[in-house]
């Protein structure tokens, strides 16, 4: 068993090897910096309270992520009750804009249903098999497959590049 | 080669570079403190059990009529580090509460009581679950002799995994002393003593080791009485047997509360 002492070495060294790649997928995924900046700082400290069983698995990066990914579900499910959501919590605080070579982009992402958006920034940004994204999404491989082609061809579509809509 | 999309996807790091993280030691404390805060509001709702078997034995508050004469063979309070807990046998834990985990008057060993419905403790419960995140589930079962005579309680509170239950009844004492930063109801002279049940006393050595590793009894007082509980921990849930000490001796307390653990280890494995 790890002593205190190794056991936060081995989450320091987890979160500052992973916590920038999962930063950015999670912006890819979300289309906001400010929220992704919290999703992945609240997701990392629940990683931390069970880092006794989560350094464990095969993939803690993964764990991580879809604790954020789950994270920013529910509060786009809170967010639909807004007015509540303001009185307990106040305006939201200022997002980051993104740079102008990226507004597009992320306008764009935002379009796509959030299934697709998830998909393609796990197979195409995180480097996973539609095997994995299947997994990690709980979804057949068929609906998987479905949801990239779709969204490569709405991300064509609306960032009129049709480039985007090819399989490599 | 990268294809085209990942291409796109990639040039958003150029934004996400321009985001500073927090260091690794303050993403660490944030865990921390949502441990603590998670352990108040999960022991909030067994205080409200506490305080409905104080409410019903007021007399205890003068200590003149206690069968209990506080947990013997202990060197004061003991509050101790949460200790690593035990792997969990259910994989994924089991997260409900059904009725077979409860108590039940049987398991009592006392005469004269029955489950009471809508005891005390259950609507102080609700707020204040629904406020922790990670606590997934509770239930309790009470007995008395009526509605506002309640003697004993017992509550099952499931968490994410052995690590949330272990730290629950580790940190007991001091989740009730943050009820109130919780918008709990204020407990005007709350003190809880912890004595870790392996130090206890007892002629029914076997009932102690039935109790499991972690168990702890509580003494917790405040200015309308007294009352103790017996906390026991079976994989990813805690089970919480309030009791009055006029009802019922320790070695009875501890016969109830081995019978209820069994029910528990049933559902979520040991």
């Amino acid at each position: 068993m790890a002593s205190g002492a190794e056991k936060t070495e081995s989450f320091d060294a987890f979160y500052t090897g992973s916590s920038r790649r999962v930063l950015h997928q999670m912006y890819a995924m979300t289309g906001n910096l400010a929220d992704a900046q919290e999703l992945v700082q609240e997701a990392y400290a629940r990683a931390w309270q069970r880092w006794s069983t989560v350094s464990t698995y095969d993939e803690p990066e993964a764990w991580v992520r879809t604790v954020a990914w789950r994270l920013a579900a529910s509060r786009w499910r809170k967010a639909k009750n807004g007015v509540a959501a303001m009185l307990r919590h106040g305006p939201p605080e200022h997002a980051p804009e993104p740079s102008i070579d990226n507004v597009a982009l992320v306008a764009a992402l935002k379009k796509i249903p959030e299934a697709q958006r998830r998909a393609i920034v796990l197979h195409h940004l995180s480097g996973l098999s539609v095997a994995e994204v299947a997994h990690e999404t709980s979804s057949p491989e068929g609906t998987v497959k479905a949801r990239l082609a779709r969204g490569r061809s709405a991300l064509a579509e609306l960032l009129a590049d049709n480039s985007l809509a090819e399989v490599s | 080669m990268p294809d085209r999309i990942t291409e796109t996807l990639t040039a958003l790091r150029a934004d996400s570079d321009t985001v500073g993280l927090a260091d690794s030691g303050a993403v660490r404390r944030r865990g921390q403190q949502r441990t603590r805060n998670q352990v108040v509001g999960s022991t909030l709702a067994v205080m409200a059990l506490v305080a409905g078997a104080v409410g019903v034995t007021g007399s205890l508050s003068g200590g003149s009529d206690r069968s209990i004469e506080g947990p013997p063979a202990t060197q004061g309070p003991s509050v101790t580090a949460a200790p690593e807990p035990g792997p969990t046998t259910m994989n994924p834990p089991v997260v409900d509460v059904p009725d077979s985990a409860l108590m039940t008057v049987e398991d009592l060993g006392v005469s004269g009581l029955r489950p009471v419905q809508g005891g005390t403790g259950i609507g102080t419960l609700n707020p204040c679950l629904l406020g922790s995140d990670d606590l997934v589930n509770g239930a309790a079962s009470t007995f008395g002799t009526s509605r506002n005579a309640i003697s004993a309680s017992h509550m099952a509170l499931t968490q994410e995994n052995a690590d949330g239950a272990t730290n629950q009844l580790a940190y007991f004492d001091e989740s009730l002393a943050g009820c109130e930063d919780r918008q709990g109801p204020p407990i005007p002279g709350l003190a809880v003593t912890a004595y870790p049940a392996a130090q206890l006393e007892s002629t029914q050595a076997r009932l102690l080791d039935a109790l499991g590793p972690g168990a702890y009894l509580y003494e917790v007082v405040t200015d309308d009485g007294a009352a103790w509980v017996l906390g026991t921990r079976t994989a990813n849930a805690g089970g919480y047997f309030a009791f009055a000490t006029d009802v019922f001796s320790i070695d009875q307390a501890l016969a109830a509360s081995v019978s209820a653990r069994e029910r528990m280890v049933d559902t979520y494995g040991a």
